[in-house]
């Protein structure tokens, strides 16, 4: 198994620990739609990548187009991606559209146009797969969105196996609607709102006229979808399809997960079970990323001739520490944080955070919400019952802490990003 | 003798495409200072993929003159064009472009994706006005070959360098965040560099002498010559066979010898240097030729010192945020190197040094 610190582990770098995940996204794939959210880094491209790779190659018969929407911009883009990847899934996979060469002409002239008979279209349409949009876009108008809307859904009535079509960092797209216009801020969260309703409606009507040919869609992202469709109020457009959440690993898993990539990498340590008690310790339950990196840092130590033979403890440390300090690890919360939140709230965020660091790191008791709202007043009296639950949803929306499994009280959702906290807020160490 | 971490490093990489592995290995960024191999690694992968023509991976170098926006095209354009070479080349008819996979080496894509600052990355226009819809532009680019990336990640991988900064995979904001797994290089330390520097000068008696003479003159003056960098022990090493070759063993002594090498060395890392102090203020260049004159402090490190000399010199502390500025680009301690070296050399070796004015209104030391 290789070290894959970012891109998406599948094939023999994929974790068998998650099959279980791929297997239940088969399961309900069966029956209807899927959404699949979990929190950052938790491997979720990566469970339907493995997915879409194992069905391939079990069936001739399984058609698929993944589209990554993190550079989608406008619902004009959307809708030409998913048109232009069927059309480069039907080059790979002859006589998947049933069109003929009228046909493809009849659509290649409707989308044309629908953007003033810009000539790119039919060369955008032609391209290989990724192939950059290059058109001008005329300002958004729903009228022509509904009528990209009815080619997508005509050229799926035209394919008569079924498609599986994923939608990938979906929310990313969603942040992105209505900020490429020239308009004022208010004005731009506004279209916002417009057009992600647009959006979800079109998507809902795709998938009731494809279900009757029995395509599926997997719609993915991070939990914060749920709380920006909340924000524009269209909580209710997506109840209809499937959830599947992509859990953190849990510690045994972690524990596996790096045994794993150690015996990729050759790696031998100083004792047995010196990794896996470490792992276990200061690792915990986290996303697999983290384990990545950590096992990347101590490959870093072997090329670098800092090790020769195996790894001892304090290897182990010094690697755990590059991970605190590694721009890509925890630290990126700190500028999260410096980020979305305004100078009084740092403050507050910083002073949860080193009181659930000290508890927890210490394991000395639990922080509850009456707890942050005591150690809050304690140093502003001015600050209000709810102003304390507002941040306090605002860092879970953000990953910084989460519910706790009672749901009475808070925890981090990992040791390892404890130990990052107590280290940054609260003293020096960084191990249990 | 190739320093151990680069030619680890590059044999790590190598074995990810070997061919042996199913699939394609992740993306990687090697991630180091200018001069710390990061070229050479790149390169002897590409001959280890060219090399291993069984494993049906394409070595695509892309070019460096890159703009982020049609990037992708390009590249597209450019992975058509080296298949179609390969395939020309290849032996088995049986091949087909389709079959293929491919290795982008990106190099400095850190200039393509950063955001910001003056000598950083593109800003490009875009039909709204201001740095942020540039901003937003480049953020949409980098965005688009990433998505490039993902959705063919199973034929076609990467391989880039970058800088110091990578800032554009250390913002959560930004496209590439968390994406790459990063290999580190550094600067060689005293040790290593020696031993390189060594290695690559032979047992010739007079580079033996001029190295031993310098090592006794000061036991950090690699380091403090070259900052550990393997271009620059490169160009030292093929500065001392230079001169060795042309002016012999035993017609200098070797003071002259040092100077000579000194001119030489220098005149070819200017360009690099000329580079970097172009990118300095008015007021950081004027700061830099004023400590230009304080051969003392050529073997100082620390800016407290420095500052607080040029502050006697320039009658300020107003000057210290432009000296700490100065020394981060590392112009200082190499135009330091240039003249304090020789002028310091003169004041331990030589005859009583003059201070006169040079044409140009500079104050320089002449040796008497």
């Amino acid at each position: 198994m290789r070290i894959v610190a970012g891109a998406i582990p599948t094939g023999r770098d994929f974790y068998e620990g998650r099959r279980a995940l791929v297997d239940h996204l088969k399961d309900c794939l069966q029956g209807s739609d899927v959404l699949m959210l979990g929190p950052r880094r938790t491997g979720k491209t990566s469970v339907i990548k493995e997915y879409l790779a194992t069905e391939e190659a079990a069936s001739e018969e399984f058609r698929y187009v993944f589209i990554d929407l993190e550079s989608t911009k406008n619902l004009y883009e959307f809708y030409l991606r998913i048109i232009k990847e069927i059309l480069s899934a039907s080059n790979k996979w002859a006589g998947l559209v049933r069109f003929s060469v009228d046909g493809m002409k009849t659509l290649s002239n409707k989308l044309g146009e629908i953007f003033d008979n810009g000539i790119e279209i039919k060369d955008y349409l032609g391209g290989v797969s990724g192939t950059a949009l290059r058109i001008k876009f005329p300002k958004f108008e729903p009228e022509k969105v509904e009528a990209l809307s009815k080619e997508l859904q005509r050229l799926l009535a035209n394919i008569d196996r079924q498609l599986v079509i994923v939608l990938d960092e979906f929310p990313e797209m969603i942040w992105k609607l209505g900020l490429d216009s020239e308009d004022p801020k208010e004005q731009q969260l506004e279209q916002r709102k417009q057009q992600t309703e647009l959006l979800l409606a079109g998507l809902r009507t795709v998938r009731q006229e494809g279900a009757a040919k029995n395509h599926r869609v997997i719609v993915a992202g991070s939990v914060n979808l749920d709380n920006t469709l909340i924000h524009l109020q269209l909580g209710n457009l997506l109840n209809d399809i499937k959830r599947i959440t992509v859990p953190y690993l849990t510690t045994d898993q972690s524990v596996e997960l790096m045994s794993l990539l150690g015996s990729g990498q050759g790696f031998t340590y100083s004792s047995e079970n010196l990794m896996r008690d470490f792992v276990r310790r200061q690792f915990g339950r986290c996303t697999p990323f983290y384990i990545q990196i950590y096992a990347e840092a101590l490959l870093q130590m072997k090329l670098a001739g800092q090790v020769a033979g195996a790894f001892t403890e304090d290897d182990l440390k010094k690697a755990y520490r590059a991970v605190l300090d590694n721009a890509r690890g925890p630290r990126y919360l700190l500028d999260r944080i410096k980020k979305y939140y305004s100078k009084e709230e740092q403050t507050q965020v910083h002073l949860i955070l080193g009181s659930l660091a000290k508890q927890q790191f210490k394991q000395t008791g639990r922080l509850c919400d009456n707890d942050c709202e005591k150690i809050l007043t304690s140093v502003d009296s001015s600050i209000v019952r709810h102003q304390v639950v507002e941040l306090l949803a605002k860092m879970r929306s953000d990953d910084l802490i989460q519910h706790s499994n009672d749901g009475s009280c808070f925890e981090f959702e990992s040791q390892l990003l404890c130990n990052f906290w107590h280290y940054q807020l609260v003293a020096a160490e960084f191990l249990v | 003798m190739t320093p151990v971490m680069i030619q680890n490093t590059a044999a790590y990489l190598s074995l990810q495409y070997s061919g042996k592995q199913s699939g394609l290995p992740p993306p990687f960024i090697l991630k180091g200072p200018e001069g710390t191999g990061k070229s050479w690694v790149v390169t002897k992968l590409q001959k280890a993929v060219e090399s291993n023509r069984a494993s049906g991976i394409v070595a695509v170098r892309v070019p460096m003159q890159l703009n982020p926006e049609g990037l992708v095209h390009n590249i597209q354009q450019y992975i058509s064009f080296c298949k179609f070479q390969y395939l020309k080349r290849s032996t088995e008819i049986s091949n087909m472009a389709s079959d293929l996979k491919v290795v982008l080496l990106i190099e400095n894509i850190d200039r393509l994706f950063n955001l910001g600052g003056r000598d950083r990355g593109f800003v490009l226009p875009t039909r709204a006005k201001g740095a942020g819809a540039a901003k937003f532009a480049q953020v949409q680019h980098a965005s688009e070959f990433r998505s490039f990336l993902i959705e063919n990640n199973r034929h076609i991988g990467l391989i880039a360098t970058a800088g110091e900064d990578t800032s554009f995979m250390e913002d959560p904001d930004q496209p590439f965040f968390q994406f790459f797994n990063v290999l580190e290089l550094r600067h060689l330390s005293e040790p290593e560099a020696t031993l390189y520097f060594k290695d690559k000068l032979g047992d010739d008696h007079l580079q033996v002498s001029l190295v031993e003479f310098l090592s006794n003159f000061t036991s950090s003056w690699i380091t403090n010559l070259t900052d550990g960098k393997i271009s620059y022990l490169n160009l030292l090493a093929a500065t001392v066979n230079e001169i060795a070759e042309e002016e012999g063993a035993n017609s200098l002594k070797l003071e002259k010898l040092i100077e000579t090498l000194l001119d030489l060395y220098f005149y070819k890392v200017v360009p690099n240097l000329e580079l970097q102090i172009e990118r300095l203020s008015y007021q950081e260049k004027h700061a830099l030729d004023r400590i230009a004159l304080l051969p003392d402090h050529f073997f100082s490190k620390d800016v407290e010192d420095i500052s607080s000399n040029v502050s006697l010199v320039m009658g300020s502390l107003r000057s210290k945020g432009i000296i700490e500025q100065a020394v981060e680009t590392g112009a200082v301690r190499y135009k330091m190197r240039s003249t304090c070296l020789k002028a310091y050399l003169r004041f331990q070796k030589m005859a009583p040094v003059t201070q006169v004015m040079n044409p140009t209104g500079q104050m320089t030391y002449v040796g008497s």
